[in-house]
């Protein structure tokens, strides 16, 4: 047996899911695409933050358009992933989104008001945060669930 | 729901992973049907009545309801 299917098994038991084999093959595609679009997305804010990049010019549309497209290919690859996934790891990532979403929604809906109530104005990467962090968290409460 | 699986796992002398393979889900589903966490979907019910030759309800039974005959339809 490789180290590396050692290492998978340990992670996984460690998690409480077990992927099968091409639920593990596209999952690690999602995660491959998810990387290129956190590097294409973060050069590109570097790049625009450091300025000398012409409104509207080339330059600018490429700094938009590549993490774009990282992003659409992510979410095939996500869906990709829903779509072929053994049934009870569907249901767990429905769940995750589904406790996800919410928790962000909510969050995003209640800083709203809170800083009309005079707490400091929160950026909407914040919510994004708490989303995937609560997206997070529930793969794993629902993995240990059934497992 | 309650079910037989593990019985009728045993009596073939299969480890969940096998089963698993047999019926293309992981061992994880397996396990989870098995100690009645989840109940499995209608095509993965039919697959696993088919895998052992028998009716879905001689395997599967509502909770707390006696299960019939092991018979094949």
């Amino acid at each position: 047996m490789s180290s590396s299917s050692d290492l998978i098994r340990a992670k996984q038991r460690l998690f409480g899911c077990e992927l099968s084999p091409n639920d593990n093959r596209n999952l690690q595609r999602f995660n491959v695409w998810c990387l290129v679009w956190a590097i294409a997305f973060v050069a590109a804010t570097l790049a625009f933050a450091r300025g000398g990049v012409a409104p509207f010019s080339p330059a600018a549309w490429l700094l938009v358009v590549v993490p774009t497209v990282a992003a659409v290919q992510t979410l095939r690859a996500y869906h990709h992933f829903l779509r072929e996934a053994d049934e009870l790891q569907r249901k767990i990532h429905l769940e995750a989104l589904a406790l996800g979403f919410g928790v962000g929604i909510l969050f995003m809906m209640s800083a709203r008001l809170l800083s009309r109530a005079g707490l400091p104005e929160l950026d909407v990467n914040d919510g994004i945060v708490v989303m995937a962090l609560t997206f997070a968290f529930g793969i794993w409460r629902a993995s240990r669930r059934y497992a | 729901m309650d079910n037989r699986l593990r019985v009728l796992r045993a009596e073939r002398s299969w480890s969940q992973a096998e089963l698993a393979e047999r019926l293309a889900v992981s061992r994880q589903t397996v396990n989870a049907i098995e100690t009645g966490k989840y109940d499995p979907s209608l095509p993965l019910a039919f697959r696993i009545a088919a895998l052992f030759g028998l009716a879905i309800e001689a395997i599967f039974t509502p909770d707390g309801a006696t299960p019939p005959g092991p018979a094949a339809p």
